[in-house]
This record gives C-alpha cells, structure tokens and sequence, in this order.
C-alpha cells in the first residue's frame, strides 16, 4: 500500500490503468470479439425458444391420420384416441390393400388391426416409420379397454374400477437439494468455465508473444514497469470475457423476464431459471474470475517465454493438459459424487477448485467455511504465481529468443 | 557535465557485454555511439533506460539517477515496433498517455506530428496497413511525442527512402536545435558525422574512443592527399617513393603523415604530372571506425 502512495507507485497505477483501458477496448474491437457475443446472445435464444422448438418439432402432426380394423369386442372411441394423438378412424372391417395403397399416398399414417387370439388380443402395426409415442399410447388405451371390459363382465365396484385404472405416477427425485437436471447446467457451467479459462488465457499468452515478436515490448517495457503491464493485459482481456459473460446472462435475464416464451414447467430452462439464483450467480462469477485468474498468470508467464506466437501451441501444452485434466476430474469424480473426498480434496487445489467448488455450490454441498477456505487458497496461489510472474516475466519478454524456466530463473540471479 | 555514464559495467555469464566504460554529454549536445555489432551499444542502453540490471557503476543526469523519474527520456529502438491490429492515432496516443501525457494533449500533439510527417491521411488506419517508410515515422513520434528532454534514436534512418530519410532527418535537426540531448547510434558514418559533434566507439564491451569528433580526427597523425590524374604512370612514381595509397579510376588517394608539408608535396606532383584535381582530407569515420574496430581495407593503407 505505501508503494502504491509514493510517486513511482502512483505512476505504475497510472500506467497500469491505461495498459488495462487500452487492452479492454482492443479486445472488444475485434471482429472475433463480436461474432462470439451475437453468437452467444443467439444462444442464449435459442435455450429460451427450445421448449416451445422441441413442442413444435415433437407434437403430432394433425395431419396424421390412423386407422384402427377393430375385429374385438372392445369398444373404442375415435374421439377419446383423437384427444390423445392424431386423428383416428375405428373401422370393424376393411381391405388391407386398399388401406396400403391409402398409406402409399400418404392419405393415411398407419393403420392397425386388432384381433383376438386364443387367450390374448394381437396388435398388428402397419406403419412405414413406426412411431413410439403413438404406439405406446396405442398400447395404453387398448390395454385401459380391456380391462374395463374384463371388469364390466366381473360386475366389480366402480370404486376397484376406479383404483385399477389409476395409473401409476413416478418422477426421478435428486439426492441432493436441486432440481435432478441440474446436471446439465454444470456440464454447461464447467464448459463455459474450461473454454473462457483456454481462449481468453490463450489470448493473453498470444497477446504478450506477439508483442515480443514484433518488438513493441522493446518500447513498452520503457514507458511501463513489466508487471503492471502484465496484470493490465490479463484484467484488460478478463474484463473482454467477462463482458461477454454479463452480455450472455444479461440476455437470459432479458428473455426470462420478457414473458415472451412459454417456458414448461420442468423443462431445463425451467430449472436453469430455478438453480441460478442472485447468490449462485455472484458465486459463478468469483469462481469464473478466480479461476481465470489462475490460468491467466501462468499463460502470461508462458507467453513471455517464447519468442513468436508459433511456439505456443508447444509451450502451452502444460497450461492446457493441467486445464484439461481439472475437467476431466471434475467429469469423472466430481460430478458423480459432490459430497466425496476426491470433490473435498479437488476444492483445496487450485487448478481444479474454481470448477469443483462451483459444481458444489450448485448441489448446495459445500458450506461457507468450506468456500471461504477455497478461496483463501486460491487467492494464496495467485499471489504466488503473480510473484513467480514478476520475477520470470521482465526477464523473458526482454529475451528476443525463447527460454526455458530455469533459465528465466537463473537470468533473476 | 550534464550526463554521465561512470564505470559501468555489465557481464552475463562468463562474456563481459560492457567493461568499465565512461562517457560524458553536455546537455542539448549529440553523441554519436558507435560499434559493430555485439560491441555493447545496445548493453549500455538497456542499462540507462533501467531494463537490464548493471553490475556495477552509475548513470547520472545533473547529478541525480538517470531514470524515468528524473527526467523525460525518448527511446527508438533499432528493433522496430508497433501495434498491428492498432490504428495509428490511438496507438500514438496511448504511447503518449503512458509517458504521462492527457487524453487530449497526446492527441493534440499526435495529430500535429502526423500532419508535419505528412501521413495525416493514415491516422485512422490500422498500422500493418502503412507502409514500412510510414510505420517509421510513426514510431519516431511515439518515441518523440512527449517532448523529451534526452532522446535515444537507435538507426532512426535504415530501411527508409531518401525522400522520407529526408524528412526525418529534418525532424533530428530541429531536435537539435531545440537543444535535446541525443543518443544517436547508427551504422550509416557520413550521417553521425554530419549530427554528432561528440563520438564513442565501443569494441567488444570496451570504450575505445570517446571525444568531440574533430579531437578524434586531429589525433590521427595522418591525413589524405586526393590526386585525380590520367597519368598512367604516377601508380609506378607512388611505388618509387614509397607513397601509402589506394587507387579508384584516376583517383590517387594518398596517406600522408601530418608533419608533411602539404605544399611541397602538391608542388612536386604538378610538377611532374597533369593534375585535374587535388584536395586535403581528413580521416572520414568511416575510416576511423573501420580502423578502430577492427576491419580491413583503407584502415591498412
């Protein structure tokens, strides 16, 4: 703090401030920049407008038509089979033929010929795509049939009746205190989380490459001290994604709040609205920018390691098989089990914290302390990293060729 | 003295970079440093601008560290470089902004430098699309931008055609006559001998030379006699009388020590031959620095 009070300090500031403001507005100048924010604002669409798309491409056609050749006793009712799907005709007699050649030109979806055999009824199903949905409901209403007419010829109670008919109502309740698809919202939280950290921390890597290889970090060590300059790149290019992240929830608050979209009761989006509260968004973004954090320093260390932007791709490969691998932790333990020792353990490290701590929040499995001992640690090591940072740093970006760790350290002493 | 540079010193590893050199400016005088390259010039810079740490010795401007804090400090790098993707104002206003300059004045002055560099046209264009000549300039004002009282200019002039080469050396003039104290490095003699009235020569990390360039001159104790003739036969009258020379068409250039009576020795060759032109020369830099450094050619003469 006394640092930042005297002259040098508030120059450093200064410049720190002027490098992050510079950066920022590049990075959102860029046609890149804006094709990926329309593109996420499309999607944050196309989630709202799902339901009513899969309603749309799932209902059935009113145009399909079924037949049913009813060779039983059972008395079923085009009108109650209608309510259920499609449209149907129940015929006692007609020539399969002629009901084939109907189906050729399409004047009709299927047909159906039930029957009774020795002991049992038979459905044969005439369908060129056979359709499940129809079929099971088919089944159900036939089946519904029988038995009321077993029971008519028994004279039971209506209230047996009644009982027998009751069908059976199941629903997959969760074992921790969310909504059993939120599963899903994980999956595209870490996502989120895995590609931000790998293409904003790439972009930092690639920004400080570049400059190195065409020598404005000659000049620009000059006028701004290295690590000032390092953290203005990494808050300036943060600040890009973190924009496009607020844009991204700011569109779903938008079409969540509109009412333009008839969202289903238990539908994913349903749950997303249900799961992502103030709270469990404050938290995304804590972890979102710790963990970006975390990642940023170590590519912007990278990044000033080698000499041209075409070494990169090698010399992030550790950055990336360490993010890589925190993903797959998360998928494979993690997300199976948020209560378990692996989950306890991976909260502790930072590079799979961010992602494992969230994942916990979202199953409400993780208390406060817990949290904030989470990101003590985390912090902890960002510290230690951007120490490391300020030691290897302006040593590599004045290198003109690439260097190695050690020998970044051995040029400190 | 106005800026100092006192023993200093840098080694990395086993290889001494710079050996315990001194130099001496006055303010609003020029210096030419010279050297081959690897010969520590761009050491000795890294070490003033505080880039790379020096082992030991002092750099000081009227007496206090020659830093950034003390005094307003103009860097082009011999190593060019700008922001591609970066259009060309904004780029030479957050240079001026980050040597403490508003908003408005780095664009004040920004917008006054490319009008005077005549590529006002290219403010608004993102800096990969100018040419190289353009992109120089450009990079000569955000070293310049500030108004800096002591400017580096590392080879200002390579690589650009003579009509823009003409141009900023204009701009080196006014900065002189505006009294700025300059670092001029370059390998191109004849133009640090027409800026620099002080030169340093580095060799291997060493300060070989270090004086006003007419001391440097006058210290040889030889000069050039140029004879310009069509007598064949003056190559085998130079043999004779054990003359040091080098011949270029009917160009007779001849070493002569400086204790020699020029006169009788001009007098002697109108004599005896038909002489279309005749003319003293002092060592060029070009000769003194080949000499110095360690080439061949007329240094051997």
């Amino acid at each position: 703090m006394k640092s930042l009070l005297n002259g040098q300090g508030e120059t450093e500031l200064r410049n720190f401030s002027i490098v992050f403001n510079t950066v920022f507005k590049e990075a959102v100048k860029t046609k890149a920049y804006l094709y990926i924010t329309v593109g996420l604002v499309a999607l944050s669409l196309l989630l709202f407008a799902s339901p009513a798309i899969i309603h749309m491409f799932n209902k059935n056609n009113p145009d399909e038509t079924f037949k049913i050749i009813n060779h039983t006793a059972l008395e079923l009712s085009e009108q109650e089979l209608t309510g259920l799907a499609g449209s149907w005709k129940i015929v006692d007699d007609a020539n399969i033929e002629d009901l084939k050649e109907e189906m050729k030109a399409d004047a009709l979806t299927g047909f159906f010929v039930l029957e009774d055999q020795t002991n049992m009824m038979h459905l044969n199903i005439y369908m060129p795509k056979v359709n499940n949905e129809v079929l099971l409901t088919l089944e159900s209403y036939i089946e519904q049939k029988k038995v009321e007419l077993i029971v008519a010829r028994q004279t039971i109670d209506m209230g047996v009746l009644q009982a027998l008919k009751t069908p059976l109502q199941s629903s997959i309740q969760s074992l921790y205190e969310t909504k059993p698809n939120a599963l899903l919202i994980i999956y595209g939280l870490i996502t989120i989380m895995f590609l931000a950290i790998s293409i904003y921390g790439n972009n930092v890597a690639t920004a400080i490459s570049s400059e190195k290889s065409s020598r404005v970090m000659e000049v620009m060590i000059t006028k701004v001290a290295p690590v000032p300059m390092m953290y203005g790149k990494i808050l300036g290019i943060g600040l890009a994604s973190l924009t496009q992240l607020f844009i991204f929830m700011g569109a779903l608050l938008l079409w969540a709040n509109i009412g333009v979209f008839d969202i289903p009761e238990d539908s994913f989006v349903q749950t997303v609205m249900e799961t992502i509260t103030w709270e469990t968004a404050a938290y995304i973004l804590i972890f979102f920018i710790i963990g970006y954090f975390i990642y940023a320093t170590l590519f912007a260390i990278v990044g000033s390691m080698v000499s041209r932007p075409d070494d990169l791709a090698s010399a992030t490969m550790p950055i990336m098989i360490f993010l890589m691998a925190s993903l797959a932790v998360e998928m494979l333990f993690v997300m199976d089990s948020p209560e378990g020792k692996m989950t306890n353990i991976t909260s502790y490290i930072p590079f799979t914290a961010p992602m494992s701590v969230l994942i916990r929040i979202v199953y409400n499995t993780i208390t406060p302390i817990e949290i904030v001992v989470s990101l003590l640690v985390m912090i902890t090591f960002i510290a230690l990293f951007a120490a490391i940072a300020a030691k290897i740093y302006p040593r590599g970006v004045l290198k003109s060729d690439s260097s190695t760790f050690k020998e970044l350290l051995q040029l400190n002493r | 003295m106005t800026f100092k540079i006192e023993n200093l010193n840098k080694s990395f590893g086993c290889k001494k970079a710079v050996n315990n050199i001194s130099i001496r400016l006055e303010e609003g005088q020029i210096l030419g440093m010279l050297g081959r390259n690897g010969a520590g010039k761009t050491t000795t810079i890294r070490m003033m601008l505080d880039l790379i740490p020096k082992d030991s010795g002092q750099i000081l401007w009227k007496g206090k560290p020659f830093s950034k804090k003390n005094l307003k400090i103009g860097y082009l790098p011999e190593e060019r470089g700008l922001y591609a993707k970066m259009n060309v104002l904004d780029q030479i206003i957050y240079f001026g902004m980050l040597e403490g300059m508003n908003k408005k004045e780095a664009k004040r002055e920004a917008i006054k430098w490319l009008e005077k560099l005549e590529i006002s046209y290219a403010a608004k264009k993102r800096t990969e699309q100018l040419s190289k000549g353009n992109q120089q300039k450009v990079q000569l004002i955000t070293a310049i931008i500030h108004d800096p009282e002591f400017i580096i200019l590392d080879e200002p002039f390579s690589g650009l055609d003579p009509v823009n080469a003409d141009m900023l050396k204009n701009v080196v003039k006014e900065l002189i006559a505006q009294k700025k104290t300059i670092i001029f490095c370059s390998h191109q003699m004849e133009q640090v001998e027409s800026f620099c009235n002080q030169i340093c020569i580095l060799k291997d990390g060493n300060l070989i030379v270090s004086d006003q360039l007419v001391n440097v001159k006058k210290s040889y104790d030889y000069r050039y006699l140029e004879l310009e003739t069509v007598a064949s036969n003056i190559k085998d009258y130079l043999t004779l009388k054990q003359y040091k020379f080098t011949q270029e068409n009917n160009r007779y250039k001849l070493r002569i020590p400086r204790n020699m009576k020029i006169y009788q020795i001009i007098k002697e060759f109108g004599e005896k031959f038909d002489l279309q032109g005749v003319s003293l020369k002092e060592p060029s830099l070009h000769e003194i620095f080949i000499e110095r450094t360690g080439g061949d050619g007329i240094a051997k003469l």
